[in-house]
Order: C-alpha cells, then structure tokens, then sequence
C-alpha cells in the first residue's frame, strides 16, 4: 500500500510531442493562411496594410511557440497516476490543475484514436464520471487498453449516498 | 406471487392523455412560424393561390399526423423493480427506470398544462441526457401524484430489501397475504401492483419512520421575500421585450404619440430611467410571487416533496439522502436583513436547476431547521479563510477590465471617458467583500465552502458524494503558494461544480489528502 502511495507520476508516451506538433502546425498554419490571404488582398486593392503586417508577425510568433516550444511543455506537464482507490491526473501549461478521481465514481471507461493519433500509433483513455470525461490522450494503443481494462477492474460504481 | 407474474407476463399499457397529441402538434406549429410567415405574406401578394402554397398545409398534416403516431407509439408498463418506456415511430426504443436508480421525480405543470388539466413527470436518473430520460410529456394530474406516490413506495420498500434479508421475508408474507384481496380491488386501481405494495408501505411507516413534517410558507413571507429578491436577468429580458414589442407592432402614430407623452412627464432620462427601474422590480416581485406563491414542503425523514408555483405548478420528490449539496444564498439586501434563501442540489436533467427548499428563512432559525430537515449535513462555522496575500488576485479581473473599459471610453469620448475609473468605486468594495467572505471548513466527512460573487454562499458537501477533486494555480499563484480547489457533484447534465477563488496553499492540500481514500485507508491501518 505504502509502496502505492510513492508511485511515481506516469508521462505520456514521446511520440505524444509530435502529435502537440503536428496539431499546432494545422491550426497555426490556418491563422496564418488567413493572414497571407488579408494580405494579398489588401496589397490588391490598397487596404490598410498594417493589420495584415501585424496578423502576419502574429502568425508566425504564434507558429514559433506552438509548434517549437508549447508542445514540449504541454508534454511536461501532463501526468497521470492509478493507485487502487482513485487515480489522479496532472496538466495545464498556464493553469496546473490536479485532479483526484475516486475509482467509485468512475462509470465506465473508453478508448479512441483518431487519425492523427493512430498515424503515431497512439490511442486515447477516457474516463467517464457523473460529473464529466476525464481524457488520457497519448499512449500507445496497447497500454491505453491495458489502463482501460486495469481502471475497469478496480472501478465499481456503488451508491455511497446513504 | 401468482399476481406478480401475471401482471409481468401480460402487463398493462399505459398510455399519455390525448392531449399530448395537440402539445407535440403545437411544438411543430412553432418551429413553423417563419414558414407560416413567408407563406401568408406570400398569399397576401400574390393574385391568386398557386400550387407552393400546399407546402404550408401539407406540413401541418405531416406535423399532425407524426405526433399523433409519436403518441400512439408511446407507451409505459409499471414493473415491480421498473417502469419500462416505449416510444418511437421509426426507431423503436424501450427505456428502463430502475426505482432503485431514480434520484427525483418531478411534477410539472406548466400554463397550458394547467389549463388542460393535464401534468408532465420527470423521472431523473444520474448521467441522464439533456432532455431528462423519463419524461411522460401529458398525464393527467391524478395519474401524475398516484405515479409519483408508487414510485416513491417502490423505491422505499427496494432500499428496504436491501436492509435486511429478514425484512424482505417478511414482506413477501405480507404481500401473500394481501394478494386475495387486491385481486378484488384490482379494477378499481389504477396502477394495480400499487395497492399491495402501498400497505406494505404504510405497514413500515408505523414501525420505523418518524413523524411527518409540512411546512407552508405563509403569504406575508412570499411577499416579503419577493421584495427583496431582484432578478436582474428577468428584468432585463423584460425591457428588451418591451421596446421589441413597441417597436414591431405598436402602429408608428401610436408609438410616437407614447414616446411624446412620456417625454412630456419626464422632461430628462433620469426620470425614465428611475421609473423603469421601479417598474422592473415591482415586475419581479410578481413574478416572483407567480413562482414561489403556495410554497409547501413535506418531509417524513425519508422522502421529501416540495411543490409551489401559482400559475405554473412545480412539485420536486426526492429522497433525503440523495442531495448532493445544499447552498445557502444570502443576497446583499437579504444579509442587511438577515435572511437567506435555501437550494439544494439533486440530480436533475435541467441545467442549472436547485431545488428551493426554502425561499425565504431567517438566519438565526437556519441552523437548527437545516439539521432537522438535511440531517446528514452539520452545520459548521468558518475555520479557513482567503489569506491576506490572495487579495490581488480578486481584484486583478476588476483592474484589467475597468483598465479597458476607460481607456475606450476615453479614446472614443475623450477627457469625459475618465468618469468610467468611478466603476472602481463599485468593484472594489465588491471585490474586497469576495475575498473577505472567502473560505472554506473541512471537518469529519464535510466540505464546507464560503463564496461571494454579489450573494453571499455557502455550500454544504459531502465527501461520499464528490465526484471529483481539483486543486489548480497558475505558475505566479504557485510562487506565492496560493490555490484555488473545486468540487464536483453530481447535478445536472455534466456535473455541478462549486469552486473558490483563491487560497493558501497548504489548507488546500489538507483538503487534498482528506479526499484522498488510499491515505485514509492507511491511516486506519
């Protein structure tokens, strides 16, 4: 039990950085596509040029911290435990948050992958409380499953109201 | 046990009043409107009636013979551990309300229910979907309140069973018993397993319960408590709607004939202003009335029902154990008073919805009515508050967007645009009372949290009950070892959630590990 308790935090798998990647390239590059597409225009038909030299420089800032440095921190950030009776997950770049999730309250617990993720070979974990999904995004498809069937055994839904 | 077989191999068939047929028809009729607009303009233009125009009836049609099918379709079976739902006209669906799951039963009715003479059930179950799992849209009133009293019987003698194997025994000799005679009666109930357990029922509310409470709010404290109630919301939904309905449809002459008059008696706009204003509030006091007029509320120590409401009529059933939080909310007017209005939360399919368990309730007497009527709840006085250091961090939201506010204004007005830095007379008081009022107690198995957004709060919460525990801070709340917690419970569609604004970081560690189960387990190892 003792031993439980000093459990180390688990991380993500690596390969979760690029999938943080690739992900900020998309949105990114759609901000910036945007800002291109004002700027031509404005060139064309000799618009105000400084909202577009603006939303171009923000752009790529934007493309310089998502894709080069956020990620890394995203990864840092996010970890998780499963201890017996509860299990706990740790993320937030800006706002850290720590939350305890009692296995009593877990429902039932879910996997997904969706293309980008699977392309890495990843998968997600979810787990449904009553009050909202908490998602474990970024471990290899085996070991979300092993953590799905692992949640599932040690979760039992019991009514502890009375 | 002959009879309960019978009744599961050819069981009855509910089915909801006829009326429902016209409520779903009228629900088509209204997301037709705009339809029903263009068409008749369209008409009206138009020299002679062209074959488009069908559109319009033939979707009437359509819209009146999809809720009669819904409504032929629908149907519900009482079982001795269920009611199953069955509904659908394509896509069949059965639905299965275990009593034993049933967190609140509600009995609607609202305006035009009432003028049918008809009720809406709502049965809530926890992790139910937005539109509330078992709702039977049109029962008749009598139907509702004998539905309302069987499932409440039935989930009592559940929980029963589960008490005891002796009970259970017991009851079913009982219910041997009885059977010969209920066959008789059978026809003329309506709901036919009900008698029997019904007696059973009544058999154990001898023995074990305790007496029955009833409490109904006189007419002097709605009144009372409707005074002091402003429901800023309302009002300004009201306004808006009033110069809408002006604008559309008075005829200009009129309208402009009005708006000389009123300029007429008030010569500036402050005079109009402070007529709106009383205008609004004496709006929200009725309506207030309207909502909360007949306020009563039951309780025998198990199961508690409250009903109030003068034209829309609301009754809310649940079981005493099953509340998951209780918020006592004392509105500025009403602390200066002294009173504080009561919710509760339940699990419920509305979003946003507490249960009021009492509008209006002097404070004094709060303490010692709470424990009587929510006795797994302790009453508790404040140990932890916000420290000293956490302030900024109530008053950062204030400067950012007060800060914003003048410098727009004084961009676009100029020198005048300084007036808006007077809002900071308002927030700041605001925000020096959030953070003054903030805090939290944990004792024994209870989390109690002190809040202030306008209204005081307190929220009352049990540990069995949370569903989940956060504790969170941005990296200079960290360095100032600062954090912030919240509960969730579980409420309406997603969870309900109380959280605070800031405190040490070391209280809310405690906090942390007295949530914790493994370290609890090792402790009483």
């Amino acid at each position: 039990m003792i031993e439980r308790e000093n459990q180390p935090m688990r991380m993500l798998h690596e390969k979760m950085l690029d999938v943080f990647r690739w992900r900020s390239i998309f949105s990114t590059s759609l901000i910036l596509l945007g800002a291109i597409v004002y700027f031509v225009c404005a060139y064309m038909w000799s618009w105000l040029l400084w909202p577009a030299i603006t939303a171009c420089i923000g752009a790529v800032l934007l493309f310089v911290l998502y894709v080069f440095i956020w990620p890394r921190l995203e990864y840092q950030y996010f970890s998780f435990v499963v201890h017996e009776e509860e299990m706990e997950i740790k993320q937030g770049v800006w706002f850290r948050s720590h939350v305890l999730i009692p296995m009593t309250k877990v429902q039932h617990v879910e996997t997904e992958t969706g293309p980008l993720l699977r392309k890495f070979g990843l998968a997600s974990t979810m787990i449904v409380t009553a009050a909202g999904t908490h998602k474990i995004s970024g471990l290899l498809q085996k070991e979300a499953d092993d953590l799905k069937s692992y949640i599932g055994t040690l979760a039992r839904v019991v009514d502890t109201d009375e | 046990m002959n009879d309960h077989e019978r009744v599961k191999q050819s069981p009855t068939r509910y089915k909801l009043h006829p009326a429902q047929i016209l409520l779903s028809w009228l629900e088509v009729i209204k997301a037709l409107i705009p339809l029903i607009i263009i068409v008749s303009l369209d008409i009206r233009d138009a020299a002679q009636l062209e074959w488009y125009h069908a559109i319009l009836p033939g979707f009437l049609l359509l819209g009146l013979m999809t809720s009669y099918l819904s409504w032929q379709r629908f149907y519900y079976v009482l079982e001795h551990d269920r009611v199953r739902i069955h509904k659908g006209i394509l896509f069949r669906e059965e639905r299965n309300l275990y009593y034993s799951r049933i967190h609140s039963v509600n009995v609607e009715q609202p305006l035009l229910h009432r003028l049918l003479g008809i009720a809406r059930i709502k049965i809530e179950m926890p992790g139910g979907k937005s539109e509330g799992d078992g709702v039977l849209k049109a029962i008749t009133l009598a139907t509702a309140n004998e539905l309302e009293r069987w499932i409440r019987s039935q989930s009592s003698s559940m929980k029963q069973k589960q008490d005891g194997q002796v009970r259970q025994e017991l009851s079913q000799e009982q219910s041997n018993d009885v059977s010969p005679s209920h066959l008789a009666s059978e026809q003329s109930a309506i709901l036919s397993p009900d008698v029997m357990d019904n007696k059973r029922e009544r058999e154990y509310d001898n023995t074990d319960q305790t007496t029955a409470y009833t409490y109904k709010l006189p007419f002097s404290e709605v009144l009372f408590a409707s005074i002091t109630t402003v429901n800023i919301g309302l009002v300004i939904t009201f306004i808006l709607g009033v110069i809408s309905f002006a604008d559309d449809i008075l005829p200009a002459s009129l309208y402009d004939r009005i708006l000389s008059v009123v300029q007429m008696i008030f010569p500036t706009w402050w005079g109009i202003v402070i007529v709106g204003v009383i205008a609004a509030w004496a709006l929200s006091t009725v309506l207030y009335m309207l909502k909360y007029g007949g306020f009563q509320l039951e309780s025998d120590g198990n199961q508690m029902s409250i009903s109030y409401g003068l034209l829309e009529k609301k009754k809310h059933v649940f079981r005493i154990k099953r509340v998951q939080a209780i918020v006592v909310k004392e509105g500025v007017l009403r602390q200066v008073l002294g009173y504080a209005e009561v919710g509760l939360h339940v699990v419920s399919s509305n979003k946003n919805e507490t249960v009021i368990l009492h509008p209006f309730i002097r404070k004094q007497l709060l303490q010692s009515w709470l424990i009587e009527m929510v006795p797994q709840f302790n009453w508790v006085e404040r140990e932890k508050r916000s420290p000293k250091r956490a302030i900024w961090s109530f008053f950062k939201w204030d400067i950012l967007i007060n800060g914003l506010l003048t410098a727009a204004a004084v961009w676009y007005f100029g020198m005048v645009g300084w007036w808006v830095l007077l809002l900071f007379v308002i927030t700041v008081p605001l925000s020096y009372a959030a953070h003054y009022d903030e805090g939290f107690t944990c004792r024994d198995e209870q989390l109690t949290i002190w809040k202030r957004d306008l209204a005081r709060y307190t929220i009352f919460a049990r540990r069995k009950q949370m569903v989940t525990f956060q504790k969170s801070s941005t990296p200079i709340q960290k360095k100032m070892r600062l954090q912030r917690m919240k509960v969730k419970l579980m409420g309406d569609v997603g969870g309900t959630s109380f959280s605070t604004q800031c405190l040490d970081e070391q209280d809310v560690e405690e906090v942390w590990n007295w949530s914790r189960r493994d370290q609890r387990a090792k402790q009483q190892n």
